[in-house]
């Protein structure tokens, strides 16, 4: 029989993806140029956050850097990894305190584009994710970093 | 105190020991610390008052000082050579290496490939911590203490730098502070939120002369236009002072400014008693002696 996406036999299930934000982690992990099988569910009705988007991928482990960088993206959400149609592992990904190599930094004086980068996060008064450069010290709103280094 | 990169890396007892320091060296203390010490001075962008005051205070400490003022005769300009390659072999050479660079967190990285203490003289529009250091000496000096002062800060308040570091050594001494600018240059929302946290005092004015008689310090910056994409429209005129303007201001008032000057300072304000910025730059030594002497005291 034809193995669907919706019954994930190996890979991981990404849930609680505040809406809007599956797409770009999809395009993070370059996931539409690979041939991984992927579902994508998006505005579906969440008790916790309204609105949710939901991403599985089939046969797929995330590197430490792409696990930090869908922290990044989507705080809060839950990431199951799944092996033969069994939850082996579930964890709430939390925002983390520091992000390496992940972000390039905007600021286009800033030494760490060409050695290395290394930012911290925190939430403004706002709850806005904001991020802050080591090296050249200023902070940028997530919503306004356009380039990665994945 | 192993490096100075930034001026977050200093504690209030930190910076009060330097300030004290450097008073007793203005009062003619004699030190040797440096004896024997080879100290790198890596300018790769011009400066006049940093280099050679950092120059004249490292020589004051018995010391000996390599490097350059200019970085087109280096190998990293000449020969494609990393940044970091060319830290690297600086501090393999010297004690302690005094870097300034245009880019944004140049000392930062040098802080982190080399294994001595580093000052920051500069890092692009990053930070200058020493400045900011002898701007505080310049407020203790004139009014005797730190604490409580009220303090204008006049200029371009949104992008300048000497402003930025200051307003946070401000946050640590309970200043009340006066910002005098038009409404384009104004201080950033997440910087004024900062200094609601921290329960400082602050208003904001177009002109100085609304507030000139409550000021024990005015800090002036240069005008940049340079850096405005939109000039049309600013109010330039309310970023300069003269004479009129000092009609009310107390006795006590110092006018500070770090240097070069232009049109918002005019030569007129020199011979007035409220000058300072001149004696300001003077006192950097001192503090540039007690930097050093703290930094190798704690080596």
């Amino acid at each position: 029989m034809k193995k669907h996406i919706a019954d994930l036999e190996n890979g991981i299930n990404i849930d609680h993806i505040p809406h809007g934000n599956a797409l770009f982690i999809i395009q993070t992990l370059n996931l539409f140029s690979s041939d991984k099988q992927v579902g994508v569910g998006l505005n579906l009705p969440s008790e916790r956050l309204g609105h949710k988007d939901l991403i599985k991928v089939a046969d797929y482990n995330l590197s430490d850097k792409e696990q930090d960088a869908i922290s990044l993206f989507a705080p809060g959400a839950t990431l199951s990894v799944i092996e033969e149609y069994k939850v082996i592992s579930k964890a709430t990904l939390e925002l983390p305190k520091e992000i390496s190599n992940l972000i390039i930094c905007p600021n286009p004086r800033c030494v760490s584009k060409q050695y290395k980068s290394k930012f911290t996060t925190y939430k403004d008064r706002k709850s806005n994710i904001k991020v802050r450069c080591h090296y050249c010290e200023q902070e940028f709103l997530l919503d306004s970093i356009k380039e990665y280094n994945i | 105190m192993h490096s100075l990169v930034s001026i977050s890396d200093l504690s209030k007892n930190d910076i009060l020991d330097i300030l004290n320091l450097a008073r007793k060296f203005k009062e003619g203390k004699i030190s040797n610390t440096l004896s024997k010490k080879v100290i790198a001075s890596c300018f790769f962008e011009a400066s006049t008052r940093t280099r050679l005051s950092f120059d004249s205070a490292i020589q004051r400490l018995g010391g000996s000082v390599i490097g350059f003022a200019d970085s087109n005769n280096t190998s990293l300009a000449n020969k494609g050579e990393s940044l970091s390659d060319t830290l690297k072999i600086i501090g393999a050479y010297a004690d302690a290496l005094i870097i300034r660079h245009p880019q944004d967190g140049a000392a930062r990285l040098a802080s982190e490939v080399c294994n001595i203490p580093i000052i920051n003289a500069g890092d692009g529009a990053n930070q200058h911590p020493t400045q900011t250091l002898l701007d505080l000496f310049a407020i203790m000096d004139t009014q005797d203490k730190l604490d409580g002062i009220n303090l204008g800060i006049m200029g371009d308040l949104k992008h300048g730098r000497t402003v930025h570091s200051l307003i946070e050594a401000a946050k640590l001494f309970n200043m009340s502070l006066f910002f005098i600018s038009p409404k384009e240059l104004r201080m950033g929302h997440d910087q004024l939120f900062s200094l609601k946290q921290s329960s400082i005092h602050y208003s904001f004015h177009i002109y100085a002369e609304e507030i000139i008689d409550k000021l024990d310090c005015l800090y002036m910056t240069r005008v940049q236009k340079e850096r405005f994409v939109d000039i049309d429209g600013v109010n330039f005129d309310s970023y300069c002072i003269n004479l009129n303007t000092l009609e009310k201001a107390r006795t006590n008032l110092k006018i500070l400014h770090p240097l070069p000057r232009r049109e918002e300072l005019p030569s007129v304000i020199d011979d007035t008693p409220y000058a300072h910025y001149f004696k300001q730059a003077a006192d950097g030594l001192f503090v540039r002696m007690a930097l050093l002497e703290i930094l190798f005291a704690t080596v």
